[in-house]
């Protein structure tokens, strides 16, 4: 059984406290995400995703509650140690990363934050090369400067920055926005398979497809507070409720959901392509054994 | 943005002072520095600073804002103060040690400076707390209208003031984003000496620089693409107008300095 990664408890966010702008970002989360799981964040902008991330690296600290990840528990109170070494669990990959890019060449910005680390130069050049490779990014390339690639590389750049550390926890926000079809699906694939490799995921996303396709639990925000948390099926099961988040079931689902006003019978909502495939073949197979 | 009290920044309490002519406050701010430097008496800085006092009341801003503003340069005027103090000469002299000495003169010198400062930074945040930042472009725009007689490009300085006006809060944001995000890589932005801490700021400068670059080109196409001719004159969707309080504020200052004048001259 795998520990649970990460658990919030009673989690709130106030931005600038006790001024004119005070902002409640966060209101009461309480939210357990397990260990080497992909775990999707969705609601609206402005419903606190990015706040309840950049919480879960450290980057802010809490105005009440608490946040574990592994073994380290974080609160109001804790240190800035604390803080940092929860930052050395988590990975996080902003969105529009390659706006973070700086260095004066590819491979010394992915070594940027093993260094941080307090890894060896000779390590740091290892753990880069790798995440490099991971992301299929052309060897003849590393020496160049990340200002003269093109949007997908510089992406690529900046990710294999994030993975070169080596995170247990990898959040991901908006990986694949502004990418092209091609650039976006292998994203998808190299999430799933550090998913496989044991590391667990948290992806903030926008598209429900991706949602349905790749994640085990959903965590839906509205307004700062916890609209949903459970499956991707029990979520888009739910018509009344995916409306009054304000969502829209991916197309696989919508799909089935007419066969299924027209009388057809679907026994499992389909996340994807090949699972509605195979629920409109079971179908076709009843349909012509009646003929019989 | 973060959890800081930004110093200046403009807070909408919608009080009588907010409701003034930007115009009006801009130039009673200046006028109000000069006369600091005009106040060079006891009674002539406590009358400046009651008048300041009202005016803070009269802007409904908590005193912490102010407080801020004065707390953030507090170095500069502490450092100032003391080379001030050390440095005059003239009057009785209780200390002195090679070219260093403390005198009466200088001990009053130094708190002139130290009020002349609080005063000017406090008046400064009373305009900038009580005005948007539109609203001071507008204002500097009109009042810089004169210097088209002299060929000065006054419609494109006044865009180039509310766009840079404008971008500020956009930019510091993206500091924002851009530091934590190399915090996110693991950079501690709080450790180190004075040389470190300045050399951690290349990670957070060079996308900075990058990115406004990029967004200064995509606004110029924007604008183009919207048809902006710099040398068109233009009208305005916010047009100032000056009302009747406006005249009876501007009444009050002067009625200000008339006393400021006659407590110089009185005693």
């Amino acid at each position: 059984m795998v520990e649970p990664a990460i658990k919030i408890e009673d989690l709130s966010y106030i931005y600038s406290p006790e001024t004119a702008f005070a902002y409640q970002a966060l209101s009461n989360i309480n939210l357990t995400i397990q260990g080497e799981t992909i775990t999707a964040v969705i609601g609206h902008t402005g419903s606190g995703k990015s706040t309840l991330m950049q919480l879960v690296d450290g980057l802010l600290i809490p105005t009440n509650g608490s946040i574990t990840v592994g073994k380290v528990k974080v609160t109001p109170n804790s240190s800035k140690e604390d803080f940092a070494q929860l930052r050395n669990h988590v990975g996080f990959v902003f969105q529009f990363p390659e706006s973070q890019l700086f260095a004066d060449s590819v491979i010394q910005d992915v070594m940027f934050g093993p260094l941080n680390l307090g890894m060896s130069e000779n390590a740091a050049r290892r753990n880069a090369k790798e995440a490099l490779e991971r992301l299929s990014f052309p060897t003849n390339l590393y020496e160049r400067s990340p200002f003269e690639l093109s949007g997908g590389q510089m992406r690529r750049v900046a990710i294999a920055g994030v993975l070169a550390m080596d995170p247990k926890i990898l959040i991901l926000d908006e990986p694949t926005a502004g990418l092209d079809p091609n650039g976006r699906k292998e994203l998808m694939q190299l999430v799933q398979q550090l998913h496989e490799e044991g590391k667990t995921i948290i992806l903030i996303t926008h598209q429900m497809e991706q949602v349905a396709e790749y994640a085990d639990q959903v965590v839906a925000l509205s307004h700062g507070q916890v609209a949903f948390n459970g499956s991707p099926h029990e979520l888009f099961d739910d018509q009344s409720r995916l409306q009054k988040i304000g969502l829209v079931a991916p197309q696989t689902v919508r799909f089935a959901q007419k066969l299924q006003e027209q009388g057809v019978h679907i026994t499992k909502l389909p996340m994807n392509v090949d699972e509605l495939a195979e629920e409109i073949i079971k179908v076709k197979k009843g349909m012509t054994g009646y003929g019989k | 943005m973060g959890n800081k009290v930004i110093f200046g920044i403009y807070v909408p309490t919608n009080s009588i002072i907010h409701r003034l002519d930007p115009r009006l406050k801009f130039m009673v701010c200046f006028w109000y520095v000069i006369l600091v430097f005009f106040a060079n008496s006891v009674l002539t800085n406590i009358w400046l600073g009651l008048v300041l006092l009202i005016f803070m009341r009269l802007s409904k801003v908590s005193t912490k804002m102010y407080w801020s503003g004065i707390k953030t340069l507090m170095w500069v005027i502490i450092v100032t103060a003391l080379v001030q103090l050390f440095f005059s000469a003239g009057g009785h002299t209780y200390w002195q040690w090679h070219f260093l000495s403390i005198t009466s003169a200088g001990i009053v010198q130094s708190i002139y400076l130290i009020l002349r400062f609080a005063y000017i930074i406090t008046i400064s945040t009373v305009l900038t707390v009580t005005t948007t930042t539109l609203q001071l472009a507008d204002a500097i725009e009109h009042l810089m209208k004169p210097l088209k007689y002299i060929k000065v490009p006054v419609n494109q300085i006044a865009m180039m003031l509310s766009i840079a006006l404008r971008f500020i809060p956009t930019i510091m944001s993206e500091v924002q984003t851009i530091m934590n995000a190399q915090r996110a890589r693991g950079m501690d932005f709080s450790q180190g000496n004075l040389f470190q801490r300045a050399k951690k700021l290349v990670p957070v400068m060079i996308p900075l620089f990058v990115s406004s670059f990029k967004r200064a080109e995509e606004l110029a196409i924007a604008m183009e693409a919207r048809g902006y001719d710099p040398n068109r004159e233009r009208t305005k969707y916010r047009v100032l107008t000056w009302q009747s309080r406006d005249t009876y504020a501007l009444l009050l200052v002067v009625l200000i300095s008339i006393i400021l004048f006659a407590l110089k001259i009185v005693f």
